[in-house]
Formats: structure tokens, C-alpha cells, sequence
């Protein structure tokens, strides 16, 4: 009997968070409409609620595809166009767009040992001393990769999405071929993770998992390498694609972490964007160590003699 | 004539115009200092993660210091209207940053000014809706 209302209660959960995605679609006419707070607030309060619903990504993965009925596969003449070059749409470079700025605390509910971890990392940078591991070139990894700056590109095909971030040349490969993840005893960790999905309509469903540990970003907290995501992902007018993202994590995170990430497509009239392959060792200048103290510092400059003096010159 | 100036606790409005460091933290420069120079382009390292300006500034006994102002890569500073040939070795310019805290000729590039009257500011606008950057 508390199985049926509990099945109930998610049924109920779903069908409005579908009605809801719906609505919120049609409602970003025209274009370039920007949607109103209260419809944002409205819509964050209903994918929160659907993430508590389920205690792992999987489990709400699977229940997305059960409510599409599998999903339908794409054809080179219903695939979506999500062409062009985008960047963040607001957020700096804060993991929750929506949340506090980057140097105050995010809301998410981290775990007491993940929570000591992020309000050191804020104290510290409220006195200067900060430092992050992508200055060593190390990947961002997933799901770090949904606030990074710069541009990015999607390109969508039948059987496959890629996503590309230009920072650190991050791409994401979503299969929507009807895989599923390794086994469990087969999976290994990567740098974006492992990304399967299906279409629901004209929205992107994704589950990713075997990322590794990182964090959000400067100050925004950290995920273990029992990181997962599910993603809801729609263009919602021409120039805006909205992923609906939660993140599980259950070392770190005490529920599942909502956001809704968004990004926007660049005016390109005159041609003169492009992505160039992101060489991070590629000039010394930039070389920037950790700090014994826990900051960061550029090492010795080129334009600078090797004692550390300037350079001076009659 | 020393061209080099250092304000302080002036540089909040500009604080929130400084880069989004998508590769290192900004905590090696200070956000309420800024400093402006007037010098000669020595060279226009337009590179990733980070694009470098390197300017000579003649100093007032004669000597020339070489400074160095750090900007993000190509795309953003494409984005933003800078070309690798707008600052050429030789073009001359007056340009502002928030210095190292640790006192060597470098810091993050605000805004710069050609002899020309050109502004070469090298934040792009974002899309409607952003917020201000951190």
C-alpha cells in the first residue's frame, strides 16, 4: 500500500515536472523573452522536489525514461539544431547560476566533512589566499565542466551528442544509441565522464557517472569521485539551450545538488568567432604554482630577467 | 617623466570588470590597487589560457622597465574586438591593471588606451542577463 502511494506520489512528481518543462517552453516566446523570476523560482521549487524524489541519479534517470516511454531515437530530419557558438548565459563562473555569487557560500547541502572543506576554501579567499588545481592544467572533470567561461558548441547528431567546452578542449560524448553504462565492475574514472542518454521529443535526457573528484569551482565547494548527474537538456527559444541539472553525491552532497545551467548563443554576423584548441602549457607566463601558505603565484615571467629583477635598460 | 601610476581604494567599480580567471585564481593580484602605465608595445602574446601584453615604460632616470599585463586567451579578447594587430610591436599606449601583490611589473589588463584615442578594453559584453563577474 505505501509502495502504490509512494509510486503515486512520483508519478504525480514527473507529471508535473513535465508539465512544467512544457509550459516553461512555450512560454519563452518570443525569442529573446527573458522568463520572469517567479516562473524561474517556480520551476527550481518543482525539479527540487523531483530530485528528492529518488535516492540516486540512476533512479531518477530511469524514471524519466520510463515516463518517455524509452525515448525515441533521433533522425538526421528530427534532429534539434543546437548549432552555433555559446557561452555561460549569466552566473560568472558560479556552479548555481541562480545562487550566491562566486565567494559566498552555494546552497547545496553538503555532507559535514564536504561543508568544513568549502567554508575553509571561502574564509581563505576572503583573505586572498586561493588556489585551483586547472592552474597545473589539471582537467575540470564533470560536472565542473557545466560553469566553465569561454565558448562551447553542441553538435547533435542521431546517434550521439558531443558537448564541447573550449576551456581545457572538455568534450563530453552523450550516446543516445541505446547503450547503457559499463558494468559496475568495469567502469574506470575519466576526465568528463561516462554519458549515455535519450530523447524525450526535442529534450536531451542524460546520466553521467565515473568522473573524478574536483571541485565546483574556486570556493564552490567539492564532489568525490562518486559523482553522478542527470541532465535535462532543451533549447528553449533560438538563442538559449537550458540543461536542468541535479547532482548526486552522496559522500559529499546530503540531497542532490539543482541547477539550472543555461547558455546562450554568441552573435557571430561577422564570422570571426571560433574555438581554438585550448593549449594550456603553451606559454610560460602563464606557469602558476600553489603557495605554502595555500595561494597561488605565477612563476618567474619571461619579460622579466631570471633573478627576478626588472629589466632595465639605458 | 615616470609613467607609472598606482591608485588605491579606487578600483571597485573596475574590480567587477576584471577577468573570469578560467584557468588560476586572481588572488596573486590586488583588487583594490590599481595601476596605470604609459609605454611602448615590446610584444602581444596572444596565447591560451592567458594572453600577455608586454609594454616598456620609460623611467624617469632613463631605464626602461618591462611590464607585463595579463588578459584571457584569443576568444575572448576576439570576442571583446582585440586583435593581435591592433597592438603591434611599437604602438604606443596608456594602459590600466590591478598589480602584483608581490611588486614585480605585472598585472591584469582593465582597460588601455592607444595614442590614437582607440580603447581596447578586453571584457566582451556577455549575453543579456549576465551578472557581474566575480
Amino acid at each position: 500500500m505505501s509502495s502504490c502511494k509512494s509510486n503515486l506520489r512520483r508519478a504525480t512528481v514527473l507529471l508535473l515536472a513535465s508539465v512544467l518543462l512544457t509550459t516553461f517552453a512555450y512560454a519563452q516566446s518570443p525569442a529573446t523573452q527573458a522568463p520572469d523570476k517567479a516562473a524561474l523560482a517556480a520551476e527550481k521549487a518543482q525539479m527540487e522536489a523531483l530530485g528528492h524524489k529518488y535516492k540516486t541519479a540512476t533512479e531518477l534517470f530511469e524514471a524519466l525514461r520510463a515516463q518517455a516511454h524509452g525515448g525515441k531515437a533521433l533522425t538526421v530530419d528530427t534532429m534539434p539544431n543546437w548549432s552555433g557558438i555559446y557561452t555561460r548565459t549569466k552566473g560568472g563562473t558560479a556552479f548555481d547560476p541562480d545562487g550566491p555569487p562566486q565567494g559566498k557560500p552555494p546552497l547545496a547541502k553538503f555532507t559535514p566533512e564536504y561543508q568544513a572543506m568549502m567554508v575553509k576554501d571561502v574564509t581563505n579567499r576572503a583573505k586572498g589566499i586561493e588556489y585551483d588545481p586547472l592552474s597545473a592544467c589539471h582537467s575540470p572533470t564533470y560536472p565542473r565542466w557545466f560553469d566553465l567561461p569561454f565558448m562551447r558548441e553542441f553538435i547533435v547528431l542521431p546517434n550521439q551528442t558531443t558537448m564541447i567546452a573550449e576551456a581545457f578542449n572538455s568534450i563530453r560524448r552523450i550516446y543516445t544509441d541505446g547503450r547503457g553504462h559499463l558494468s559496475k565492475d568495469d567502469q574506470f574514472p575519466t576526465e568528463t565522464g561516462d554519458s549515455i542518454g535519450f530523447w524525450d521529443g526535442d529534450r536531451l535526457i542524460v546520466h553521467t557517472n565515473s568522473s573524478m573528484a574536483h571541485m565546483y569551482e574556486r570556493a564552490q565547494g567539492f564532489y568525490s569521485d562518486q559523482v553522478e548527474g542527470v541532465e535535462i537538456w532543451h533549447k528553449v527559444d533560438a538563442n538559449t539551450l537550458v540543461a536542468n541539472v541535479w547532482i548526486y553525491d552522496p559522500p559529499a552532497l546530503l540531497e542532490p545538488w539543482y541547477t539550472r545551467q543555461s547558455y546562450s548563443k554568441l552573435d557571430d554576423a561577422d564570422k570571426t568567432l571560433r574555438i581554438n584548441n585550448w593549449s594550456c602549457k603553451g606559454n610560460s607566463n602563464n606557469e602558476v604554482y600553489e603557495t605554502k601558505e595555500g595561494g597561488s603565484q605565477h612563476a618567474e615571467f619571461t619579460f622579466m630577467k631570471k633573478n627576478g629583477t626588472q629589466e632595465k635598460s639605458k | 617623466m615616470k609613467s607609472v601610476a598606482i591608485a588605491t581604494g579606487v578600483a571597485t567599480a573596475l574590480w567587477v570588470l576584471s577577468p573570469v580567471y578560467g584557468h588560476h585564481s586572481a588572488s596573486m593580484f590586488e583588487p583594490t590597487k590599481t595601476v596605470t602605465i604609459s609605454g611602448t608595445v615590446k610584444e602581444f602574446q596572444y596565447t591560451n589560457p592567458h594572453s600577455w601584453l608586454i609594454v616598456d615604460v620609460r623611467n624617469a632616470d632613463g631605464t626602461v622597465t618591462t611590464w607585463g599585463f595579463e588578459a584571457e586567451g584569443p576568444s575572448t579578447l576576439m570576442r571583446a574586438g582585440i586583435r593581435k594587430s591592433d597592438l603591434s610591436p611599437g604602438t604606443k599606449l596608456t594602459i590600466t591593471g590591478h598589480p602584483m601583490r608581490d611588486g614585480r611589473p605585472a598585472a591584469t589588463w582593465i582597460n588601455a588606451t592607444r595614442a590614437d584615442g582607440k580603447i581596447l578594453n578586453p571584457h566582451p559584453k556577455e549575453p543579456a542577463g549576465t551578472t557581474p563577474k566575480e
